[in-house]
């Protein structure tokens, strides 16, 4: 099969998938019988029989279910979620605002973990039971064993409050000028606008939640690269280079390493699930408003269209990433195409 | 492999390198961390939530005020004077000459029947300010002048002109950003978003952008007609609780940390670097108890309620606030004149047990409690609700508590069907109609949740509502009060307190029941 | 012990006892001997929490309200004079069986539906995983948020949660486990002796795939923890006054400056993972030893 072929196969197959997920949601919140009325026109309305029927009327609340769906599944395909019950703007420019912070989130803990990950995994590997070996790896079990909310407030009260010596919750320091927005990103924007000094607090203000987010992926990236470098080391190959008088150094850089690369590249994806789970628990706790934030938020007051709007959102950039992924992976082992 | 390390220290240097702490620029904005994350919108047409009360405050003004020093004086804002008609219809508001926008223009009686006529069409919740005081008709007399009629005499309406609902925003601005005051305002009115992130009025900031979820920022009106203020603005920003807000004050991040509980302000008095600012709010947290046969529980009797009152532990409720708490003796604040603590239940389990018997109920029984999420003077509704469960389990009444988030409680509260419920009560303006119009009848309000029907109560909520005279008012309030305290439906367990810590250069602070802040006269 | 040995050198074998194979075990996996020590422990001291805790979980003492830890209160005490102590060693009692109660359910469930799935192929097949693909879209914690936000917050509601995210993955993991197992030379013996196809599916395939549903079992239970420990933090879990390890640890979040509240039930949580963390990683290393 060509790579063409493979993948427009691959993204015909994500179209029933997209369609599973709206369904889904769908049905979850047909599962509640809750009246979400009081969200929507406040708790002292609810008096006012007027203002009850007018937001009857403007939220299709007496409509029957299966038509709910259908208006739910258009608007969607017109890009239009619905308005949350909390804000009362549209569940799009919420999820548009908080997503940056996510994003920028996601993203640092992503390469923190690659970063940091894959070289702690090559010595973990070329050392396999090495004393180094032993504590890296207790250190990554360790890792994927702290609940995130947790560690979050503990290194809040030691590295911030106590110590003072990384900031505190929030993505910015408080007291700084802003960059203008751009993307939304701030280190990007800070970049954008040439302050240095905004880049420097966007930065520092991601180390927390970047230990604490990424720990959990950098776990996952040592254990695969360290398992694939041991693999490779066993190899006959190998044995060959070795034995050819190559430094060892070159071995595992030139051989090993880059066969191990292949199987990260199909837990990236693995790992983004992680990141986007762990951003509902993380986010909260550094006061982060990103879509964790947000989801939270919504869950706690039962802003349907907010939680499914956030849900789907996940949802797809879940999926898109894992399309992503798996197309890369095609392209660096042909292999899969036939499978 | 010496490489792989070396290239692995270099990495991790040049990341500590990369985060040092930035050289902060220190500007004179006073940083304000809170809750602040009810914010729906900062349009004073729309908005009837809590933190815009502290952003209109600060960016709007009101015809009339009632300053936190005296709660029951009514003083000149925008209006320098005001009078009403011998029959109590008419108010006729006289504005002051001085008052000019931001813009530099002056407040005009056009801007006043402007933004009332716009909060009226806008249809939105805080248009009942003016449609439950049979709000009729508003006129431009002059420049300077406008006449208000209402349908029926009603005293309390001065006070409701304070409430930052009523603020007067600059018609040509919020013309020219769409806004418009036609009686189809609710659907032609397109200003919400500019003012979501600007404002249009005469206060000593003006609103400069809002992050939602994240900061709220405010810089100083230069064209402040009665002067500049000190502050160069005002940041409000956005954290999870109380204690990240404290963080942020201990550490100098920000300079106020609004509403921290008493657990958590304890700590600041240890620290010389802070000072703690105790003020008295109106908000009531209170244990429902149905009345009604509907539910076919023992508390549909009377005696069986009162020991209920009596079997509560309310030194031990206090002390869960630290102390940081009063308790009035009814539906009806301390600090409304009225409102006579002496009145108040103690706790007296003998009486209690003694209540019951007589009510047949002597074995005890069990029931559910119900309650939300939130807080009331930093003490979690669960704790609450465990320490109540305790309390009556001493006289043998066994509860068993069912706690949902907030919107399920309130849509289950609000359907009346929970016979006992624990939950609260702010006020959004300062006349004792604020709570006589909620908890008395059985077809509005709070007491219609818990299906109350106590004819004698409902006629006095009639009274007060109707008398103008203040004497007499007060009498009619204490004979409410005591016809509440004898029926036990509502039982006020706590009045909050407001604690605020600040860094302890912040001078000229002051709280305000109903706007929380005062940022005008803050210096740093 | 000397006389033993030189009888057994005599003999020229070594006498093998199983408490030699044991501590041989013991030694060569220590991560799974440790894990399951830990959890062993700690399942003996939730398990008789009533006997050993000194005060019930929900007594409140205002008195003794926010004290550090002490003789007394080993754990120190929350903001009801409640010791904390007692608290975290009842709320084992609703973590450790919630998160089996979820691996049980999910394994038979998923395990079944999986195996169905790669057993007989075809359209089942499609059907299962279509379902499975699609609930694996979102990831775990965010669909479980919004499963429990919209049924209400409840420890069973939560557990729901939790099977549903959980399932697919042993559906998944059976069905390719199923699909190998399936082509070996003995399932192919006995389908032509005639055995009936369901008859093969228990009898000779699924007893072959257990070696990894057991390692990934012992790591989900941790998972499972943190979880439904998670959503009780965000106040979507176990309902007050219930001791429960994420909402302690939520209501110690507002009280930081008494470290105690939160820092013991987040132990809790931690060390209980990492038990199962370390059982499935010493399954790993004594069941399947390529990886």
């Amino acid at each position: 099969m060509s790579l063409v072929r493979y993948i427009v196969r691959r993204l015909i197959l994500t179209i029933p998938m997209l369609f599973g997920i709206t369904l889904v949601l769908f049905l979850i919140y047909n599962l509640v019988q809750v009246d979400p009325l009081v969200m929507i026109i406040g708790e002292r309305a609810m008096d006012n029989p007027q203002l009850v029927e007018a937001a009857i009327r403007k939220w299709g609340l007496d409509r029957p279910v299966w038509e709910q769906y259908l208006t739910y599944l258009t608007n969607i395909l017109r890009g239009d979620l619905g308005t949350s019950f909390l804000t009362r703007r549209p569940v799009l420019d919420d999820l548009r605002t908080h997503l940056p912070a996510t994003v920028e989130l996601a993203v640092s803990s992503l390469l923190f973990a690659v970063l940091l990950g894959i070289p702690l995994g090559v010595l973990a590997g070329v050392y396999f039971g090495s004393l180094f070996d032993r504590s890296v790896w207790f250190i990554s079990l360790l890792n994927g064993s702290l609940p995130p909310f947790w560690t979050g407030l503990i290194f809040l009260f030691v590295f911030y409050y106590s110590l003072g010596i990384t900031p505190g919750p929030g993505r910015f320091p408080p007291r700084m000028e802003r960059p203008p927005v751009f993307s939304g990103l701030l280190t990007l924007d800070s970049l954008i606008a040439g302050d240095m000094a905004a880049f420097g607090g966007a930065l520092s203000h991601l180390i927390l939640p970047t230990v604490i987010l990424g720990g959990f992926t950098l776990a996952l990236v040592l254990r695969v690269t360290r398992a694939a470098i041991v693999e490779e080391m066993r190899r006959e190959y190998i044995r060959t280079a070795r034995s050819k008088g190559l430094a060892e150094r070159l071995v595992v850089v030139r051989h090993a390493l880059r066969n191990a690369l292949l199987p990260l590249v199909t837990i990236i994806g693995l790992a983004f699930a992680g990141l986007l789970s762990g951003a509902v628990m993380t986010e909260t706790v550094f006061d982060w408003a990103g879509i964790g934030q947000y989801l939270v938020r919504a869950a706690a007051s039962l802003d349907y269209p907010a939680i499914q709007g956030g849900t789907l959102l996940i949802a797809v950039i879940y999926v898109v990433v894992n399309l992503c992924v798996d197309i890369l992976y095609s392209v660096l082992d042909p292999r899969v195409r036939h499978g | 492999m010496r490489r792989l390390l070396v290239v692995l220290l270099a990495l991790s240097l040049a990341f500590a390198f990369a985060i040092q702490m930035p050289a902060q620029a220190q500007s004179n904005a006073l940083i304000v961390a809170g809750r602040f994350t009810d914010v729906i919108t900062l349009d004073p047409g729309r908005a009837f939530e809590t933190t815009n009360l502290i952003v209109h405050h600060a960016t709007y003004e009101t015809l009339l005020n009632i300053n936190a020093d005296d709660l029951s004086k009514i003083v000149p804002g925008l209006a320098e004077s005001y009078s009403i008609s011998e029959d109590g219809l008419e108010y006729t508001f006289v504005l002051n000459p001085n008052a000019k926008f931001a813009s530099g223009n002056p407040v005009t009686a056009e801007d006043v029947r402007f933004s009332w006529t716009r909060l009226l069409n806008l249809k939105g919740n805080p248009s009942s300010y003016l449609t439950d005081f049979g709000f009729k008709s508003i006129e431009v007399v002059d420049d300077r002048t406008v006449k208000v009629t209402l349908e029926s005499p009603q005293p309390a309406f001065a006070s409701v002109v304070t409430a930052p609902a009523l603020s007067i925003l600059e018609k040509a601005v919020v013309v020219a950003n769409g806004g418009t005051d036609a009686p189809d305002a609710d659907q032609t009115d397109a200003a919400k978003d500019w003012l979501d992130q600007n404002s249009a009025g005469s206060g000593p900031f003006i609103l400069k952008r809002w992050s939602p979820n994240s900061e709220i920022v405010m810089v100083r009106n230069e064209n402040y007609w009665r002067g500049p203020v000190a502050l160069e603005g005002i940041t409000l920003r956005v954290t999870n609780d109380a204690a990240s807000a404290l963080q942020l004050v201990a550490r100098g991040d920000a300079d106020i940390a609004l509403g921290v509980d008493a657990d958590t302000a304890e700590q600041a008095r240890n620290n010389a670097e802070l000072k703690l600012n105790i003020g008295q709010t109106l908000n009531l947290l209170y244990l429902g108890i149905s009345p009604s046969d509907y539910f076919n529980l023992p508390i549909s009797d009377a005696r069986v309620r009162q020991a209920i009152a009596h079997a509560i532990d309310y030194d031990g409720i206090i002390a869960l606030t630290g102390g940081f708490a009063d308790r009035p003796a009814a539906m009806l604040p301390l600090g409304i004149a009225g409102s006579d603590p002496s009145l108040r239940y103690t706790r007296d389990l003998e009486k209690a047990k003694t209540l019951l018997a007589e009510a047949g109920h002597g074995n005890g029984f069990s029931m559910k409690l119900h309650i939300g999420g939130g807080s009331t003077a930093g003490v979690p509704r669960e704790v609450i609700a465990a320490k109540i469960q305790a309390d009556l389990a001493e006289v043998g009444i066994q509860l068993e508590i069912d706690q949902q988030t907030t919107a399920n409680f309130l849509t289950a509260f609000r359907a009346q069907e929970l016979p006992m419920v624990i939950s609260a009560w702010t006020p959004d303006y300062l006349d004792a109609t604020m709570w006589t119009a909620f908890f008395s009848k059985a077809d509005s309000g709070v007491s219609r949740r818990l299906r109350m029907d106590i004819p004698k109560i409902a006629e006095l909520a009639d009274q007060i509502a109707a008398e103008r005279d203040p004497m007499v008012r007060e009498r009619l309030l204490t004979e409410y009060v005591k016809a509440h305290v004898e029926a036990a439906v509502f039982i006020p367990l706590l009045q909050e307190q407001y604690i605020d810590v600040l860094r302890s250069n912040i001078q000229g602070y002051v709280f305000h029941p109903v706007y929380l802040t005062e940022f005008a006269g803050v210096s740093k | 012990m000397a006389n033993s040995l030189s009888i057994s050198a005599a003999e020229g074998l070594p006498r093998r006892t199983w408490r030699r194979d044991l501590l041989k075990h013991m030694r060569r996996y220590p991560s799974l001997w440790l894990g399951s020590s830990l959890l062993g422990l700690f399942g003996l001291l939730i398990a008789f929490a009533p006997l050993i805790a000194r005060y019930p979980p929900n007594q409140q003492n205002l008195a003794m309200r926010l004290k550090p830890p002490s003789a007394e209160h080993l754990f120190g005490t929350d903001e009801l004079g409640r010791d904390i102590f007692s608290r975290v060693l009842h709320g084992g009692q609703i973590s450790l069986p919630a998160a089996l109660i979820v691996v049980t359910i999910s394994l038979t469930i998923g395990g079944l539906l999986g195996a169905f799935a790669g057993f007989f192929g075809g359209f089942i097949d499609d059907l299962i995983m279509r379902i499975a693909d699609v609930t694996l879209a979102f990831p775990a914690v965010v669909l479980a948020l919004a499963i429990s936000a919209l049924l209400g917050p409840s420890l069973n509601n939560a557990i729901l949660a939790a099977c549903v995210v959980l399932w697919p993955e042993y559906a998944r993991l059976i069905r390719s486990q199923v699909i190998v197992a399936r082509t070996f030379e003995y399932v192919t013996a006995a389908r032509s002796l005639g055995r009936r196809e369901v008859g093969i599916l228990l009898r000779h395939v699924l007893p072959n795939t257990w070696t990894p549903i057991l390692i990934k079992a012992a790591l989900d239970v941790g998972s499972i923890i943190l979880l439904v420990s998670a959503l009780s933090f965000i106040g979507l879990g176990v309902r007050p006054p219930t001791a429960e390890w994420g909402s302690m640890v939520a209501l110690g979040r507002t009280k930081f400056y008494q470290w105690w509240v939160a820092t013991f039930p987040g132990l809790a949580i931690l060390v209980s993972i990492l038990a199962c963390n370390l059982i499935s990683e010493g399954l790993r290393n004594w069941l399947d030893p390529r990886t």
